[in-house]
């Protein structure tokens, strides 16, 4: 019982903390992110099963999150209401070569890096640019101005 | 090249709206069976939350509380209280053999001031019990988890050879 009980809970934790840290640092990993990362890891592996390393445990806790994350899934495709929460919203960073200072600074966004990324999707400058939107995964998707 | 996968080995199968269904309904059908593992593990079904069983006599009523089921490698404790009705002059403490196979005994706290074999159980002998009495035996156990299955785990209170209580148990060790 405690193992499943551990499981929702260190998943509930993980939602609240990727949604607490923003999609750019999750999708961006620069080595100390991803060093954290395993970091994180590995204390959520010691949180969960701490000293059971038996194949039932294992399993439980497999199964566990799992079952949660179609569940997540699931509350995301029937309530629209709660899509916001769990994965976040498209947001625009860019509208017809003008930079919305607003949205980046939420975002924690330097104008060098939308032009960084806009650079390796082969656009030269951010006046070419009609849309840029923060994806709910993190990534940038441009469209160009026609 | 052969062995090398021909995209147009798939491309030729249509997926037909009976196939999106069997996928579906095989998909719910295993999530369902996973919904079905945890529920029976929120329920313990997979340990090791203790259970109680209590036994008495004339003599003495006896008290076992230890888990029913446990997992392979995980620590856990089993406390045996007496309580004596009238007096116990040798209180012995008998362990089926399946408190000990396939397990390491951490500890057994009051040490026994002798311990014995009988019939392939071990015997704890204990000082004397009189009447009121209260003696609790803390024991920690862990599991090799290598040993799996199901197995016997009675305790019984015998006064020198005389049976005084006996507790009926099971203990099942899931990998």
């Amino acid at each position: 019982m405690d193992l499943v009980l551990r499981t929702v809970f260190v998943f509930v934790l993980i939602l609240i903390v990727t949604r607490a840290v923003g999609r750019r640092e999750l999708s961006s990993m620069e080595p100390f992110d991803l060093i954290l990362l395993v970091v994180i890891g590995d204390l959520v592996q010691q949180g969960v099963t701490q000293s059971d390393y038996s194949l039932t445990g294992a399993t439980t806790v497999i199964v566990t999150m799992a079952l949660l994350t179609v569940f997540t899934a699931w509350l995301s495709f029937r309530f629209a209401r709660l899509r916001p929460v769990l994965e976040g919203q498209p947001v625009l960073l860019v509208a017809d070569g003008r930079v919305i200072e607003k949205t980046l600074r939420a975002e924690r966004m330097t104008v060098e890096e939308i032009a960084a990324e806009a650079r390796q999707q082969q656009i030269g400058s951010l006046d070419d640019i009609a849309y840029a939107v923060l994806e709910t995964s993190g990534q940038i998707s441009f469209l160009q101005k026609s | 090249m052969p062995g090398f996968f021909d995209v147009q080995d798939t491309a030729g199968a249509p997926v037909t709206g009976r196939s999106i269904m069997v996928g579906l309904w095989t998909r719910r059908v295993v999530l369902a069976l996973f919904a079905v593992f945890v529920l029976l593990a929120l329920f313990d079904r997979f340990g090791q939350q203790p259970s109680t069983a209590v036994a008495g006599g004339p003599a003495a009523i006896m008290r076992v509380s230890a888990p029913e089921s446990v997992r392979g490698g995980l620590l856990y404790q089993v406390r045996v209280e007496i309580r004596a009705r009238r007096t116990v002059r040798y209180p012995r403490l008998l362990l089926d053999h399946g408190w000990l196979e396939g397990m390491q005994v951490n500890s057994i706290e009051p040490n026994p001031a002798s311990e014995a074999s009988r019939d392939g159980r071990l015997v704890l002998s204990y000082d004397q019990l009189n009447s009121g009495d209260l003696l609790v035996i803390w024991m920690q156990f862990q599991v090799d988890p290598t040993y799996v299955g199901h197995r016997p785990a009675d305790v019984e209170l015998d006064d020198e050879r005389t049976p005084v209580a006996r507790v009926e148990r099971s203990l099942t060790i899931y990998p």
